[in-house]
């Protein structure tokens, strides 16, 4: 599905991802680790073609996204980030509506009536559909970035790209919006490429991780690579136990406080 | 949460409810376009009856009823000195508010408009050197020579802010836009208050007098001038609300759902320059239609520029055109600068909408 060959990028004169090969794989829940600056916004910049790469090359079933335009990878990959500043006057339905964009070619194009389910199914399935005609400035942070995920699935896309999705969101947000997710997900077939901050999280709902540290992917692999303690350590710089989640078979990192008590 | 397929029967309703108070909107700003029109022509020193007023018109536009009733006094108060009047006005008021309208979505900031970006200034400035040096293009003689440069000032401002903008950051970035625009502005200000100090009596009131704005001794010329880059520069952006719907959330979302922001964000501001170009150079600078008309509409009708620029473009042209017959009326035989209506009614009105939008902001949360 996605595949990154020996990809290199960053800004200007500063390489901040080096030599980096992922090969992510159809419906996969794909979580990329690692610590502030290691080049986790930078890798995804360069998955969304926002960033062109130094060097190597991203391709997405079999095509280079250098050789897609900006419309046609729209069709592909949709970003649900934390980014929704000053969107406040429009209605949810009209913010959902603006996920059918890559889909409106012509300069006459407006919504089908194809469109106008799509958009509708959208905020059924992520519960914003009571609040269609509501102006978003008047949505609480969970509802608003639920309405943000109503725009990405409108775009129908292959792959759904998460910029640190959680990150504003109580648990039970959060937890919600991973469960819906990963329904999603299962139910569409759905490639989801994640950058989380939570160790624990990214446990719970990943299929596989990444672990990157100061531009380069430190391991690859299913959830029993962050069993590792000496790995964890050196990408994140802190000392961490490993326990077994009491109900399932995955691994949560325990911090262990020098202050006991 | 979790996956449900009810499909609530009240949407239905509730959207057509939404499509007939949007009619509605639409009727009322074209009710007040026509009525603005009819008030212009119709107010004045000398007093014409409606019916003969209406009578001219469709004879000079289709050729039908008689005008064999009426004085050629008649036709050519109508026809040549109040109509290209009535209409310069709006359209005027039209591109002033459709660029103001674009300006603040594309570049999310409540305050920018033609003047915030140094587009007016710009424009402002070429009209100003035409007066001083007395530029005659072509033999056309200042007053025709007049609007083209001006609008060539206007691009020009526009390309100096986009290059201290480039330079100044890698991207085009709203804030530094703004920013790179007013300093721009304050520099252009300079220069023409320079000009004007250096100017002849009679040159200085001339410049003084087309700086305050003003739609007297308008003629056809002025309409056929204006009209090429007002059709373009609308329809441009009139073709271009989905995009500018899609930049108000911000740059990156914006790209991320197909939308190649920097060719798209050169093009809205190349439309709204050659918009407001085109109108300061009729007209002079007339403040307050740019900044509070986008804004009155949009706390009617929404920030969704499908409906937000062709309301405010209508709205725009009718206060316009209506702001006129007042400040040509008011002190009679005497006329007031159209800006010193627009202002006088315009920061009132908008500081009551800002009152009133905060406070009612608060008090829904």
């Amino acid at each position: 599905m996605i595949q990154i060959d020996n990809l290199s990028g960053g800004y200007r004169n500063q390489v901040v991802i080096c030599d980096v090969n992922l090969h992510i794989a159809k419906g996969e829940f794909f979580t990329i680790l690692g610590p502030n600056g290691s080049g986790k916004t930078t890798l995804l910049r360069s998955i969304t073609g926002e960033l062109a790469p130094i060097e190597g090359t991203i391709a997405i079933n079999g095509k280079s996204i250098k050789q897609m335009s900006i419309k046609e990878r729209a069709r592909q990959i949709a970003v649900l980030s934390q980014d929704y500043a000053m969107a406040n006057e429009f209605t949810v339905r009209e913010i959902v509506s603006l996920g059918r964009y890559p889909f409106q070619d012509g300069l006459f194009a407006y919504s089908s009536a194809d469109d106008e389910i799509i958009i509708e199914e959208s905020m059924q399935l992520t519960d914003v559909f009571k609040y269609a005609e509501v102006p978003f400035s008047q949505l609480s942070g969970g509802e608003k970035q639920r309405v943000m995920l109503a725009k990405t699935f409108a775009q129908q896309p292959q792959i759904l790209i998460l910029d640190e999705p959680t990150n504003h969101l109580d648990i039970k947000h959060t937890y919600e919006l991973l469960e819906l997710l990963k329904e999603w997900q299962k139910r569409k077939q759905v490639t989801i490429l994640a950058v989380m901050h939570d160790i624990n999280l990214a446990a719970l709902y990943s299929d596989r991780i990444a672990l990157l540290f100061e531009g380069t992917v430190r391991a690859v692999g299913d959830n029993t690579i962050l069993s590792n303690e000496d790995t964890i350590e050196r990408v994140f710089g802190v000392k961490m136990k490993m326990i077994s989640h009491p109900h399932i078979a995955k691994p949560q990192m325990m911090l262990i406080p020098k202050q006991n008590g | 949460m979790g996956l449900k397929h009810l499909r609530e029967p009240s949407i239905q309703k509730f959207t057509s409810k939404k499509t007939f108070k949007i009619s509605i909107i639409y009727l009322i700003a074209i009710g007040s376009v026509i009525f603005a029109g009819l008030f212009g022509l119709f107010v004045s020193s000398v007093s014409i009856p409606i019916q003969t007023i209406v009578s001219i018109i469709t004879h000079k536009m289709f050729n039908i009823a008689s005008l064999s009733d009426f004085t050629l006094t008649e036709q050519l108060i109508i026809w040549e000195i109040r109509l290209p009047r009535v209409i310069i006005g709006l359209l005027v008021g039209a591109s002033l508010s459709l660029a103001g309208a674009t300006l603040q979505g594309l570049l999310r900031n409540p305050l920018a408009e033609p003047y915030t970006i140094g587009i007016s200034a710009g424009s402002s400035l070429g009209a100003v050197i035409v007066i001083y040096f007395k530029l005659s293009l072509f033999g056309l003689g200042i007053m025709t020579t007049l609007p083209f440069v001006s609008i060539i000032g206007a691009l020009v401002a526009l390309i100096s802010v986009l290059l201290i903008t480039r330079l100044s950051y890698t991207r085009l970035a709203n804030e530094t836009i703004i920013l790179a625009g007013i300093i721009l502005s304050s520099f252009i200000n300079a220069i023409i208050t320079l000009l004007i100090s250096l100017s002849s009596k009679e040159e200085m009131s001339m410049i003084l007098y087309w700086m305050m704005g003003n739609l007297g001794m308008k003629t056809w010329v002025h309409v056929w001038l204006m009209l090429p880059f007002f059709v373009v520069g609308s329809l441009i952006l009139l073709l271009k609300t989905k995009e500018l719907n899609a930049l108000s959330l911000g740059e990156n979302a914006a790209s991320h759902i197909g939308v190649n922001v920097k060719k798209e964000k050169i093009l809205l501001l190349l439309a709204a320059t050659l918009l407001t170009g085109s109108a300061v150079s009729i007209s002079g600078a007339i403040g307050f239609v740019g900044l509070v008309i986008p804004h009155l509409v949009r706390i009617v009708i929404g920030a969704n520029h499908k409906n937000l620029l062709p309301l405010s473009m209508l709205i725009g042209g009718a206060f316009l055109a209506f702001a006129d017959s007042i400040a040509r009326t008011v002190i009679e035989p005497r006329e007031l600068p159209i800006g010193v209506i627009t202002a006088l009614i315009g920061a009132p009105v908008f500081s009551w909408l800002l009152v009133r939008h905060r406070t009612g902001k608060r008090g829904l949360k």
